[in-house]
């Protein structure tokens, strides 16, 4: 999953840029609203945090630009501004959700993986393929009752495709919110990952369960 | 504690009390006055009617003519019960039955007044007496018959007083002698003490009366002045602490009050002024000290997460001590502008060239500016003595330093300009790479307001500097203005007013 961290605060911004990486997001971040919105109209984000005020454009700006956005992240504001009608007026421009400085950091992730667990899945934790089945909360995955030791890519790849499940997903898309900008493009890394998730998931002989579909990506079903 | 209504009844009751004894005397007074008058004119009167009447008979007695004799007839009440009469030498010649064994009192009654006295008969009974000599002519007819002296007359019957001396006045009339009768009216005094009592007990009883009606009268009167103040006292109390917005009405209150009225909503209106600074203020510090809190919070619980690497908890703490920097900068200045604000800093004039504190302030940034490869011109040097607090132009210097030095653009230009002209000193820095609208110039001087991202280069800047800058010149008597300009420019303009010394040194 890609994050967009939007804040102004740069020692805030760093511990939340790491702790989204200790988490296997890949993470993007500005301090500036203008180029938050040049980046979200160049990259499909799942998630923004979004501060308010910000240097150049403030924060609801930046929201009404997400708002445009065909395939529009869910966007959690991160503001000192704690009054109830800053929250309402918050919510009522699009926001997903709206926490107040100062947070706990355990909550904001929470918040995160619940914001993109409903991006793609409108109800509870779990996310099924086949016999699998992938605590989303928890980030694991288990057959039945024993779980499939998985890689944090190799998950983060697995939770993406679940989580659309039924449709096609390019490489290039993986490869978004998989990686961030800091990450270097090689051409067969998603392939690769894909060759190691079928043989940690796929049991032999049986029914397959990430299908390839060629020219295009790959299909989970 | 001192009390209105007291100071009102006290004056008021003291006043009116004195007012009304006063009143009442002057009254009792008159009207005595105008009784004892009546009642000697009647004294006067019935002497005249007495005089009138005298006569003698052959034998020399005494004898009251027509109208009638004073013990009785129809003409009884013009007589007064009491008449004694004396001759010359002080011998009764006649005296009323009334009188019994008493008698009046004789004396001569003085050449120019009718003698008046208060004597008692019949033991303990006053009465007013009234002397007069009355001279008797000898009647030529009467005299050849030997008979009567013409009727006495009194003080030639206009009270033309007549005066005696030795051993008795002697008169002739037409060459013969007359003679001299000291005669003597009294009449009671019972009504007229009377009337003088039920006078002054009236007066005594209507004053007083009067006393306690006008302390009454006062209580309310008071009471009704007051009530509008306890009005006014129970819409101040009606005014919210928390909402500072309420008025006191205006419709209901006496002209007279109106002022005190009209000051306590002006006082109402600089108080929430003043609130709502206060609370502006406290959620501008609470705001801007959330986000570094929270970065704070953040870097902590990040590091606490799980076992990390030396140099993780390095980089860890060295973000939480770049925060707390920032949370110090955001709290000493803030005391600098609460301390200027509240007119805490005491100012001293000190003689001083401003353009040298400009060059050393200039060094300590010399770094930065060499870092940032910025290129700094001076274009003007005034040399001219500042008379003006040194500690407050210093930072008002290193405030603009500091901030030309972090938000020029790296490679930018700061350009620094010290002029003088008629007692002015005017300092300009100007810098590129602003990023501040236009239409914001004139917010850089809000508290926490930031035109740029300052805050993220060194958690240094927390948007107070400007505020602060401005705050002391106010304070210090000078002006500072500041403009954006095409090209990136910011300009800030300080004006020393008439800080000028003469002499440059």
């Amino acid at each position: 999953m890609r994050i967009l961290v939007v804040e102004d605060f740069k020692a805030l911004r760093d511990s939340l840029v790491q702790a989204l990486r200790e988490e296997n997001y890949a993470v993007d971040f500005t301090s500036d609203g203008r180029q938050a919105i040049a980046l979200i109209n160049q990259v499909e984000f799942d998630a923004v945090v979004l501060d308010i005020m910000l240097p150049g454009v403030d924060g609801l700006t930046v929201l009404k630009a997400v708002n445009r956005l065909k395939a529009r992240p869910c966007v959690l504001i991160l503001t000192a501004r704690d009054t109830l009608e800053e929250r309402i007026k918050g919510l009522d421009s699009g926001a997903d959700d709206y926490m107040v400085k100062p947070f706990s950091l355990s909550e904001l992730l929470a918040r995160l993986r619940a914001l993109i667990r409903r991006r793609y899945q409108p109800t509870g934790g779990f996310c099924e393929v086949g016999d699998i089945r992938l605590d989303l909360g928890a980030r694991r995955v288990f057959r039945g009752e024993s779980e499939i030791e998985l890689s944090a890519r190799e998950y983060s790849i697995l939770e993406y495709l679940s989580l659309r499940r039924g449709q096609v997903v390019s490489r290039s898309a993986i490869w978004e919110h998989v990686y961030d900008q800091n990450a270097s493009l090689e051409s067969n890394v998603v392939d690769v990952y894909i060759g190691l998730l079928r043989r940690k998931i796929e049991l032999p002989g049986k029914q397959r369960i990430i299908h390839t579909r060629r020219g295009q990506g790959y299909l989970i079903e | 504690m001192k009390s209105i209504r007291r100071d009102i009844m006290f004056v008021g009751g003291l006043s009116s009390a004195l007012l009304l004894t006063a009143l009442g005397v002057f009254v009792y007074a008159l009207v005595t006055h105008s009784l004892d008058r009546q009642f000697r004119l009647l004294l006067e009167s019935r002497l005249t009617v007495v005089a009138a009447a005298l006569d003698t008979d052959d034998h020399g007695h005494i004898r009251f003519d027509a109208p009638s004799e004073p013990a009785g007839g129809r003409h009884q009440s013009a007589f007064p019960r009491y008449i004694e009469v004396w001759n010359s030498a002080g011998r009764v010649q006649y005296k009323s039955r009334e009188l019994g064994a008493d008698s009046l009192t004789f004396r001569f009654p003085g050449a120019n007044h009718v003698y008046f006295d208060d004597v008692r008969v019949h033991d303990d009974f006053h009465v007013g007496e009234m002397l007069a000599v009355v001279r008797m002519e000898p009647d030529e007819n009467d005299h050849q018959d030997g008979q009567h002296g013409q009727a006495g007359q009194l003080g030639a019957a206009e009270f033309r007083r007549i005066g005696l001396s030795g051993d008795g006045p002697k008169f002739t009339a037409g060459g013969k002698p007359a003679t001299i009768y000291i005669i003597a009216v009294a009449h009671s005094l019972e009504n007229l003490d009377d009337t003088k009592a039920i006078l002054a007990v009236s007066l005594i009883v209507g004053c007083g009366g009067a006393a306690w009606l006008s302390v009454g009268a006062l209580i309310l009167i008071v009471s009704r002045g007051l009530k509008p103040v306890r009005w006014i006292s129970d819409q101040i109390e009606a005014v919210g602490v928390a909402d500072l917005s309420d008025r006191l009405a205006t419709d209901a209150v006496p002209r007279e009050l109106m002022p005190i009225v009209h000051r306590l909503n002006d006082l109402l209106c600089r108080l929430q002024d003043a609130f709502v600074r206060e609370k502006q203020l406290t959620a501008d510090i609470a705001h801007e000290l959330r986000t570094p809190v929270a970065g704070l919070r953040t870097t902590l619980e990040l590091a606490d997460k799980k076992l990390r690497t030396t140099t993780e908890y390095q980089e860890s703490v060295r973000n939480c001590l770049a925060v707390t920097l920032h949370m110090q900068a955001i709290v000493e200045n803030l005391l600098i502008l609460s301390r200027l604000e509240g007119n805490q800093y005491k100012f001293s004039g000190e003689t001083f060239r401003v353009d040298l504190m400009l060059a050393e302030t200039i060094e300590e940034y010399a770094a930065e500016i060499s870092r940032r490869n910025l290129k700094l011109t001076w274009n003007n040097r005034s040399e001219r003595q500042l008379s003006a607090p040194a500690g407050a132009v210093r930072l008002v210097i290193r405030n603009l330093l500091d901030n030309a030095a972090s938000y020029t653009e790296p490679e930018g230009c700061v350009e620094i300009a010290l002029t003088e002209d008629s007692g002015n000193i005017r300092l300009c820095i100007a810098n590129t790479g602003s990023r501040v609208a236009a239409e914001n110039a004139q917010r850089v001087f809000d508290r926490f307001w930031r035109g740029d991202e300052a805050r993220s280069l060194n958690g240094l800047h927390v948007g107070l500097g400007l505020a602060i800058v401005r705050r002391i010149m106010q304070a210090i008597g000078g002006d500072i203005t500041v403009e954006t300009q095409a090209g990136g420019w910011f300009r800030v303009k300080v004006l020393f007013k008439n800080m000028a010394l003469n002499d440059a040194s």
